[in-house]
């Protein structure tokens, strides 16, 4: 290669979908930032619905719909794309309070269950947030072609509600979503990168070698990312176990998820909810656990510190024996991320050819620093929150936590918690579920790198150095077209072209 | 196990495509909904024509009246409808249209309509703010050469048109 900038090549991209798939997918996400967890949940539940089964999302969306039918004096089955979830769950509490049959509270007000021809549901705030991008997602499919019958089919669910009108409606709209995946999802070339995935792994239990050569391997050409690599090994391990799990006990078919039945322990005062009781509603929600604080208007985290966060919460704590895999994702991401985004912009603080040798990276003895800094920074804002709730506290110990929540508040200089106190603790009490599954997660993460890392500082940085030069001799091949001197020639696809 | 996998690994890769995607081509139903929701600006707007059933369906869920299409006797020019004892009325006077809406004896009579928007079959939008009644009647003219009314008009006299009071 000589003078000018290298050529610029990808690896191909293996596509699942059609193009008109990925864009209609993409463009429910251009209306506001949302987080990767919650992107992920809507993908899922288009293509494998809430298993086992496949059409539950589009059976809760009627239900929803239906509900909120029968809630309002007038009618509009449009309500759940014009009306934000938040809004939607309070109609639907509403109703619940004012005795419509069918719909009752869970989890305080914080989610609903609704009924109709025995089966159930419990339906929070994310939850309900998904339904909305499904059936936003079913009035754009296709360039709008079926839009007027989808919402033909909304308008009637509120308008006339009845079993009969239920099954009808949840019928059409899984036909329609039936057609879609038939025409636009490919399935038969997945299922190479599933055998590829078992060949690499099969019986065995994978160390993280196995994991990064799962992304290095020259034979690899179903993952891009690292990232998708390594939840690729995740899944793959999951539903290994699954269904080993599942041959002993017998496959079960309802429709109705056990474990949302279970009561969640909540003061019914509306007194302080302890915060078990919160890590439980929030399960049930199946909510994207950090969703709220992307979202609040708390300067709690850094943009930094989030992005961090919901890395980490993404394989954890499927990724807990593959301590050194999570540290190479923690450490790597940020820079595929950085790298793929200033291909697809064009603009780049810093150059390909710079970054691809990860000198921004963060050591392993950094990132460990770094959750340390978030499991401090979470308590201290669950702190503020306890501090925020409770006027006398039990004991000495919950005296100490509540001082150091006011003393916390009254040192920060943020301008978003320049608000009155209660309108304060409404906002906490929104990110609050959010906080205990992080703290729950760096907790135990910090335990796992700590139990790693007893090999030493020392060792630490060796493992980060060699691991750097593995990665940036990928990245250049990949991203700059080079065949790292390493490897053999024949698999610098790029090159050249 | 392998179908399991294959949707997971649609999901997870779908997902992190749509992440990294930059604007597309496909039009987002939020914006839509966005559009239909709020009072939106007065001069010519286009729907995209996929999502005319949709805006006209949250608009007619929003708007205080909504009249689909004229009523089948109405010629070129003069168009008329009613919804309930409504009517709506225009009246062709060459260089000027005239709009007349008879809100009845009913709710609009008591509050009057503040606003009028009209959705052509090709997805054009076109805002006017409506002045007061008197006595129950809202009369308004548009010349046809310039000022709102260059556009108004066609939408006006094309009995496909949506019109919607709020």
């Amino acid at each position: 290669m000589l003078g000018g900038t290298p050529p610029v090549t990808l690896m191909p991209k293996i596509r699942y979908w059609s193009d008109t798939a990925q864009h209609e997918f993409a463009a429910l996400f251009e209306d506001a930032d949302h987080a990767p967890a919650f992107v992920e949940k809507v993908a899922d539940a288009l293509i494998r619905g809430w298993p086992p089964n496949r059409d539950k999302p589009l059976w809760a969306l009627a239900l929803v719909i239906e509900a909120l039918g029968r809630a309002s004096a007038r009618p509009n089955g449009l309500e759940i794309l014009a009306r934000s979830p938040a809004e939607v769950l309070a109609d639907l509490t509403g109703a619940a309070a004012a005795g419509v049959p069918g719909i009752a509270l869970a989890g305080g007000s914080r989610a609903v269950r609704l009924e109709a021809d025995g089966a159930t549901i419990v339906l929070g705030r994310a939850r309900i947030g998904i339904l909305r991008k499904i059936a936003e997602f079913l009035v754009a499919a296709d360039g709008y072609a079926h839009s007027a019958a989808i919402l033909a089919i909304f308008l009637d669910l509120a308008a006339n509600p009845s079993t009969d009108g239920l099954k009808d409606g949840v019928r059409a709209l899984s036909r329609r979503l039936y057609e879609y995946r038939k025409t636009h999802f490919a399935e038969g070339h997945a299922a190479s990168g599933f055998d590829y995935v078992r060949r690499r792994i099969g019986h065995g239990t994978p160390t993280d070698d196995d994991v990064l050569a799962l992304w290095t391997a020259p034979d690899n050409t179903h993952f891009g990312t690292y990232r998708t690599a390594f939840l690729s090994a995740l899944s793959f391990l999951a539903m290994r176990r699954a269904v080993t799990e599942r041959a002993a006990v017998g496959a079960a078919g309802s429709i109705d998820d056990p474990a949302n039945d279970r009561g969640t322990p909540e003061a019914e005062d509306g007194g302080v909810p302890s915060p078990l009781a919160l890590a439980a509603a929030f399960e049930e929600d199946g909510a994207p656990p950090l969703a709220a604080l992307k979202t609040t208007d708390l300067n709690v985290f850094t943009k930094a510190e989030v992005d961090f966060a919901e890395l980490l919460d993404g394989v954890w704590p499927a990724g807990r024996p593959l301590v050194r895999s999570v540290m190479r994702l923690l450490a790597f991401h940020p820079i595929q991320s950085g790298l793929s985004n200033a291909l697809r912009t064009g603009r780049s603080k810093v150059p390909a050819e710079q970054r691809v040798t990860c000198v921004e990276a963060a050591s392993y003895l950094d990132n460990r620093a770094r959750l340390d800094g978030l499991h401090e920074k979470t308590g201290g804002w669950l702190a503020v929150l306890y501090s925020l709730t409770v006027d006398e506290p039990p004991d000495r110990e919950a005296a100490r936590v509540s001082a150091r929540g006011e003393a916390l508040l009254s040192r920060s200089r943020s301008k978003s918690f320049d608000r009155p106190e209660d309108e304060l603790t409404a906002l906490f009490r929104e990110i609050a579920p959010s906080l205990v599954a992080l703290a729950h997660t760096t907790d135990d993460a910090r335990e796992a790198m700590t139990a790693w890392g007893g090999l030493g500082e020392e060792r630490m940085r060796d493992a980060f150095e060699a691991d750097r030069a593995v990665f940036a001799a990928e990245f250049a091949r990949r991203y700059l077209g080079r065949s790292p001197h390493a490897e053999g020639p024949g698999h610098d696809e790029g090159r050249g072209a | 196990m392998s179908d399991d996998f294959t949707d997971r690994l649609a999901a997870t890769t779908l997902a992190e495509e749509a992440m990294e995607a930059g604007p597309g081509t496909a039009i987002p139903v939020a914006t839509v909904v966005r559009d239909a929701m709020e009072h939106g600006e007065a001069g010519p707007r286009v729907v995209p024509l996929g999502a005319v059933p949709l805006y006209r369906a949250l608009r007619t869920a929003g708007s205080r009246l909504s009249s689909p299409a004229a009523l089948a006797a109405s010629t070129g020019t003069e168009q008329a409808r009613v919804v309930g004892d409504v009517t709506i009325r225009t009246l062709d006077e060459g260089d000027v249209l005239w709009l007349m809406i008879d809100l009845g004896s009913g709710p609009l009579r008591a509050l009057a309509p503040q606003r009028l928007e009209l959705l052509g079959p090709g997805g054009r939008i076109m805002c006017v703010d409506l002045d007061a009644p008197i006595d129950g009647v809202i009369q308004m003219g548009f010349r046809r050469a310039d000022g709102p009314g260059r556009d108004m008009i066609p939408l006006l006299e094309d009995p496909a048109t949506s019109i919607f009071l709020m």
